[in-house]
């Protein structure tokens, strides 16, 4: 079963059976009865496994904690669909990268998707998202005011990074272009990743490209979120339509008030 | 003549005044209720739930004091003597309550300063609890154990308020002593080690490693870890079990005070420092 197969695909079901599936680090257990499902998920050692099994019930370990929905009637199909982490994620560069006047830098993120399950055909019940890695706690801002996010163990690099991606992994492509007339010091950034879109590609998941501008602006930063997919890979299927950001329903001051302090730089004269 | 104590001054029967009157009050009070809520959901979206709950607080009562002017005009009773007597009461009133005055001129400042808000971690003294309610003459707090303990507002401007989650990132602090035999480096690592593998612990800003003293012959560390407020009890829980098993992994002893014996002189008594001019009774025993 290809990457593209695993988050396009109906999946069927069947009673007293439980659908095992080993997503990297995610171990997700699906199980159907004539009129609940029931999911547990736990999250196990590191590995670049990625499977679907059914097994029978008694194999199944007696203490993970289960998550019950119920239905008139069960459905007996299912999907695996591929989320964005429900926080933004810090991005830094292993070292500060130095961007002179007028250059732009092409760069890649990697990090894990969140995996939700839509109950029944298109358009079903989903569940909530359960990550495909347990990621770690972060602060993005002053110690009297900021963001809680998530660090990713990849620094952005270059998209030979991409090679190593699991077939759970978002590659998201980040450019970043000074637009000023002094050096630029990249120190880290923080990524919004509700307003990427997803797509599923041959070996991993991609998401649409993001955009920095840094000008002289106040505040220097602008985002941008192209709907466009990633060019690095053709064939690419649609999975999940990211959030419009703000900036396309708000006025322009709004958008760089509030988005303008995710990207930390140094301007160097 | 007994004299009346209030005088009809209106020119209808007494019913149709009585009747007047008791729908001006359900009507003012319907009104009052109406306009206070509003006044709190307003100022609660805008302002501060702080703010809102005080400014209904006020209008209710501020109102209610109008209302029962205007029920008893309306049912025809003179307020002039009552009105001239407030005068003199005042300030009989105003000695006997100047505690209360005290308490409410101090719960203006602190809607002015906003220190807290209602539904924050405050220590006053001893006493640390969860702001339940800010009134215009004390504070009411609910201790993490469910005790209801009210503070005057008048103490509350005394006194040093600590607000412990004031800010939405904290950081715990583990004062740890090691045994003068360990290498520092190694407790180094491991201390930075227990803070990255736990996912509760922030990456940002940076745990903190500190040699802070050597003393008692042991080595003192600071271990500060940051984290998101309202994970507390889970970050110290589970830093600790972590920390416990990394230290028992390195096989790294926490101190502990030793006495050491030397069997050869154990038998021995113990010399006494010589007495100088005691006088002793018969016993050889001194007084």
């Amino acid at each position: 079963m290809d990457n593209q197969q695993l988050w396009t695909r109906f999946f069927s079901s069947e009673p007293d059976r439980v659908i095992f599936f080993r997503l990297g680090r995610l171990k997700l257990w699906l199980a159907r009865a004539e009129r609940e499902w029931a999911l547990a998920s736990e999250d196990g050692s590191e590995t670049n496994l990625h499977s679907m099994s059914r097994i029978p019930m008694d194999v199944v370990p007696a203490d993970l904690k289960w998550v019950r929905y119920g239905f008139r009637k069960a459905p007996d199909t299912f999907k695996l669909l591929p989320r964005t982490p429900d926080r933004p994620i810090v991005l830094r560069p292993p070292d500060l990268i130095h961007l002179p006047p007028g250059e732009s830098l092409p760069l890649c993120a990697v990090f894990p998707a969140w995996v939700s399950v839509c109950l029944g055909e298109t358009g079903g019940f989903q569940t909530a998202a359960v990550p495909s890695q347990i990621l770690s706690d972060t602060w993005f801002g002053s110690r009297e005011e900021g963001h809680l996010c998530y660090a990713i163990e990849h620094p952005i690099g270059d998209f030979e990074s991409a090679a190593d991606a699991r077939p759970s992994d978002i590659v998201c492509p980040v450019q970043i272009e000074n637009e000023t007339k002094e050096d630029l010091v990249f120190e880290r950034l923080c990524l919004r990743t509700s307003h990427l879109s997803l797509f599923a590609g041959r070996s991993h998941l991609w998401s649409t490209p993001v955009r920095i501008r840094y000008t002289d602006a106040d505040p220097p930063a602008r985002f941008e979120y192209p709907v466009q997919p990633p060019v690095h890979e053709t064939g690419l299927r649609r999975i999940h339509q990211g959030e419009l950001p703000e900036e396309k329903v708000f006025h322009r001051f709004v958008f760089g008030r509030r988005f303008g302090a995710d990207f930390q730089a140094q301007v160097r004269k | 003549m007994t004299a009346i104590p209030y005088i009809f001054l209106a020119d209808t029967s007494p019913w149709t005044q009585f009747g007047t009157a008791a729908l001006l009050l359900g009507l003012g009070a319907i009104f009052l209720g109406l306009l206070s809520s509003a006044a709190k959901a307003v100022l609660t979206r805008h302002v501060s739930l702080h703010i809102g709950l005080v400014m209904r607080k006020l209008i209710l009562y501020v109102g209610a004091f109008f209302l029962l002017v205007a029920f008893l005009l309306q049912l025809g009773f003179d307020l002039t003597g009552v009105l001239a007597t407030a005068g003199i009461a005042t300030v009989a009133i105003g000695f006997a309550a100047q505690t209360s005055l005290s308490n409410l001129i101090s719960g203006l400042f602190l809607i002015g300063e906003k220190p807290f808000q209602i539904g924050d971690l405050v220590r006053v003294g001893g006493t640390l609890g969860v702001v339940d309610s800010i009134d215009l003459l004390s504070i009411k707090l609910r201790t993490l154990d469910n005790l209801f303990v009210r503070i005057p507002n008048e103490e509350m401007i005394k006194s040093q308020v600590t607000t412990v989650t004031r800010y939405p990132i904290r950081r715990m602090d583990f004062d740890l002593k090691f045994a003068m035999r360990e290498d520092p480096e190694t407790i180094e690592k491991i201390l930075k080690e227990v803070a990255a593998g736990n996912h509760l612990v922030l990456v940002d800003p940076e745990p903190l490693v500190l040699f802070n003293n050597i003393q008692d012959r042991a080595m003192e560390f600071r271990f500060g870890i940051w984290f998101e407020k309202t994970n507390f009890l889970k970050v110290r829980n589970s830093v600790l079990k972590d920390l416990k098993r990394a230290l028992d992994q390195a096989s790294i002893e926490l101190p502990y005070a030793k006495v050491a014996l030397d069997r050869e002189r154990l038998h021995e008594k113990p010399s006494l420092p010589a007495q100088e001019d005691e006088d002793e009774d018969e016993d050889g025993e001194g007084r």
